[in-house]
């Protein structure tokens, strides 16, 4: 395989030495077009990351598919609270510890039942929360210079153009699911207070708020990087340093997600926490189910 | 050759094979210098070679000249421009020019019935080629310099061939001798005779006249930035080679390659001709060349917008060396210096807000300073999109402008421009804010974050003091 290719190159370059200037002249043609249409592209991909940066999808389009999840979950729960208030009414049918599991099945569905048929307004509020987290860290980041510095190098923009278009695909993916967020978002939570499905519901809930808050940690991430840049900006003022440092910020980004749901883990573990120091003062039927869930 | 050259020859012969595109056309044009000797050799050998009359040529059969023609069959520089269909040529060359005839006297008139007419013998000629460019005389052979003065745009070249023969002239005479009519032939004496065929063809002087302007859009302050400039030259004729220089960074550029067609089809001689293939020569500045030509006139915009890096835009302003040079299609070159010496000032925005979170209705009050170093600018309009709305404010003496407008949700990015004035260059900022659709959102919202520093220090120190053993 080696030796056809050193065949093919080696014609290749007699190829070439006959074309002579011209040969030379059409190939830097063809050159410059690549190598403009890659810059442009990768200028245009930035000012997509920076509006995507800032950028939220309006919930409207997908209030009626909410709705649709929203009205069979309640028909549910009237089942489950029907079916439980029949049996606690007819008393001699059930035992007393049975009895008291019921009670708190029924108050866990009034409770779930609240917050199912506030999801909506409530997975907005969350992408409110997002959006003034990153508007209190961000600072618009200027990417001109690291575009220029990675413009050098044919290879590296090409490089630079792959990860940052997978950047933008991971954004775009972001956004589609803050979309489709607001319609899981109630089964989440359905999901969560019933028991043998808690984990489940626990996961769906901690992936979709996780991902309303990649973006906040974008935002977090371009700051940091770009102070750290600033700091030592003054003594790198090198192409090369550039062009690999705007690279490693691009990589950064694409590791946010996993920060995400990382943090996302330890919020939920903060929230545990509130809740079981809330639930010791004021008993509550959820943390009962949580315990029983738990066993 | 490059291995640039080498990946993408490899890549296009590949693409070429792939769609069986075998015909490739015969590559018979020149990138760099027309081949002016070659042409000129071979259409001198041409010329020598063929001893036709030139199919366009008409020949002339008037006294004294009988199938006469003059013809001027090629100049050494000249070139022939395909974009506007004209021909321009050099102030200094040489020309080459070929005649034929044959000289005549007049026709006899002899009636020998009657004892009337005239007849003529030939019986010597004397010629003589004159070439002229511009109405001054050039000189008198078939391959002849020629030179014009710098203030003349076009060139007329003109070869005259005048001819004067000499003709014994007879004429019939009649005499009686014995009452006998006789008719004779007598001499008459000598007859000089003259006339002038010509030929003239005119050129166009390839005369640039460029004007170059180079300006910057942005310039970098820092390394997190670029600047944006743009140079433009405009050239009355096409140029065979730009050669821009800002600072350390070149760029060679050519609008044209060159090809050689065959004219004058008995003779097949050769012109240079201009083909449009606009190509990089050479470069390492970033840039993006572009012209635009009219082809009624043959001017000639060529825009370059280039990007530097911070380092290289410090160098070169610091150097201020930027210039072009223009090499016209007859290798004479036009340099254009000091192209840096603007007092550029890049602007700065600086921008405060009366808050981060607003509910649907508040008041967005925002302050914008604009700068240039640590001097404010004044009486310069600033702009600010949001929520597809534009609101403008002239800036006072602090270089500041306060512009008030109300928040709607869900629009959250606000856009702060100085579009660029004078040699006060533009600059923006984007601005994010929250907004939400109740004001009990909003109150939420600011409360929230201080919440969850809180939170999440209680949650850290509990379990640093765990770690630590303070606590179990």
């Amino acid at each position: 395989m080696a030796v056809v290719l050193t065949l093919a190159f080696l014609s290749c370059l007699v190829s070439a030495d006959l074309i002579g200037d011209l040969g030379t002249a059409l190939v830097d043609i063809v050159y410059t077009e690549i190598y403009n249409a890659f810059y442009d592209l990768l200028s245009g991909m930035m000012d997509i990351i920076l509006d995507m940066l800032i950028w939220n999808p309006p919930l409207s389009p997908a209030y009626d598919a909410w709705n649709s999840v929203r009205t069979v979950i309640t028909s549910i729960y009237l089942v489950v609270i029907t079916f439980a208030g029949l049996k606690l009414m007819t008393g001699t049918l059930v035992g007393a510890n049975e009895r008291s599991t019921l009670k708190k099945w029924v108050g866990g569905s009034i409770l779930s039942l609240i917050l199912v048929n506030m999801s909506f307004a409530l997975y907005e509020f969350i992408i409110e929360f997002n959006v003034a987290l990153s508007a209190l860290m961000f600072h618009e980041p200027p990417l001109s210079g690291f575009l220029a510095a990675v413009a050098a190098f044919l290879i590296l923009m090409i490089l630079f153009t792959g990860v940052v278009l997978v950047v933008i695909t991971m954004l775009i993916g972001r956004l589609i699911l803050v979309l489709v967020g607001v319609v899981f978002f109630p089964i989440g939570i359905f999901l969560y207070y019933l028991p043998p499905t808690k984990r489940f519901g626990k996961l769906m809930c901690t992936l979709m708020i996780a991902n309303i808050f990649i973006q906040f940690l974008e935002v977090v991430c371009l700051r940091i990087a770009m102070d750290a840049f600033g700091a030592m900006g003054g003594s790198f003022e090198g192409t090369i340093f550039n062009a690999v440092f705007g690279m490693a910020m691009m990589m950064l980004m694409l590791t946010v997600p996993i920060f995400a749901y990382g943090l996302a883990t330890i919020g939920g573990m903060i929230l545990h926490k509130t809740t079981e120091i809330v639930t010791n003062v004021i008993p509550m039927p959820v943390e009962s189910f949580r315990i029983r869930g738990k066993q | 050759m490059r291995l640039k050259h080498l990946i993408l020859l490899v890549l296009i012969s590949q693409t070429a094979n792939a769609f069986n595109y075998t015909n490739l056309p015969e590559l018979n044009l020149t990138i760099e210098t027309p081949p002016y000797e070659i042409v000129w050799d071979y259409n001198i050998d041409q010329s020598n070679a063929v001893d036709e009359v030139p199919l366009e040529v008409k020949p002339i059969d008037d006294m004294p000249f009988k199938n006469a023609w003059i013809k001027i069959m090629a100049l050494e520089k000249t070139i022939h421009d395909t974009e506007t269909n004209i021909s321009v040529a050099s102030r200094e060359g040489r020309i080459l020019v070929k005649y034929d005839y044959i000289s005549t006297c007049p026709p006899s008139t002899y009636d020998w019935d009657r004892c009337r007419g005239r007849r003529y013998k030939l019986v010597g000629w004397n010629e003589e080629l004159r070439i002229y460019a511009n109405g001054e005389y050039e000189g008198n052979s078939k391959i002849e310099s020629y030179s014009i003065p710098c203030t003349e745009n076009t060139l007329e070249l003109r070869a005259e061939l005048y001819l004067e023969v000499e003709c014994k002239r007879y004429s019939l005479e009649e005499y009686e001798i014995n009452e006998t009519e006789y008719c004779e032939e007598e001499y008459d004496g000598l007859r000089y005779y003259d006339g002038i065929i010509e030929d003239s063809v005119t050129y166009l002087t390839s005369d640039m006249y460029p004007e170059a302007n180079l300006t910057f859009k942005a310039i970098a302050e820092n390394p997190f930035e670029a600047s944006k400039g743009i140079l433009t030259v405009e050239a009355k004729a096409p140029y065979s080679k730009l050669e821009a220089r800002i600072g350390g960074k070149s760029l060679t550029y050519s609008g044209n390659a060159y090809d050689i067609e065959a004219y004058l089809p008995n003779y097949n001689l050769l012109r240079i001709s201009t083909y449009d293939l606009p190509h990089i020569i050479e470069s390492n500045l970033f840039s993006r060349i572009y012209d635009i030509r009219d082809n009624t006139t043959g001017e000639i915009n060529t825009t370059i917008e280039f990007i530097l890096t911070y380092e290289e835009t410090k160098n070169i302003l610091s150097s201020k060396n930027c210039e072009i040079t223009l090499t016209d299609l007859f290798q004479n070159e036009v340099t254009i210096e000091n192209l840096c010496e603007g007092d550029w000032k890049q602007t700065k925005i600086e921008t405060v807000t009366n808050g981060k979170i607003y509910a649907n209705g508040d008041e967005i009050q925002i302050r914008a300073v604009l700068t240039h170093e640590v001097n404010p600018i004044a009486d310069k309009q600033v702009l600010i999109y949001y929520a597809g709305d534009e609101f403008s404010g002239i800036t006072d003496e602090r270089g500041m402008v306060l512009l008030t407008f109300t928040a709607e949700y869900p629009y959250n990015r606000i856009d702060v421009i100085f579009p660029g004035e004078d040699h006060y260059l533009s600059s923006s900022r984007t601005l994010l804010i929250a907004t939400t659709g109740s004001r009990l959102n909003a109150i939420i919202l600011r409360i929230l974050p201080p919440l969850l520093i809180l939170l999440v220090s209680i949650f850290g120190i509990q379990y640093m003091l765990r770690f630590a053993g303070v606590v179990k």
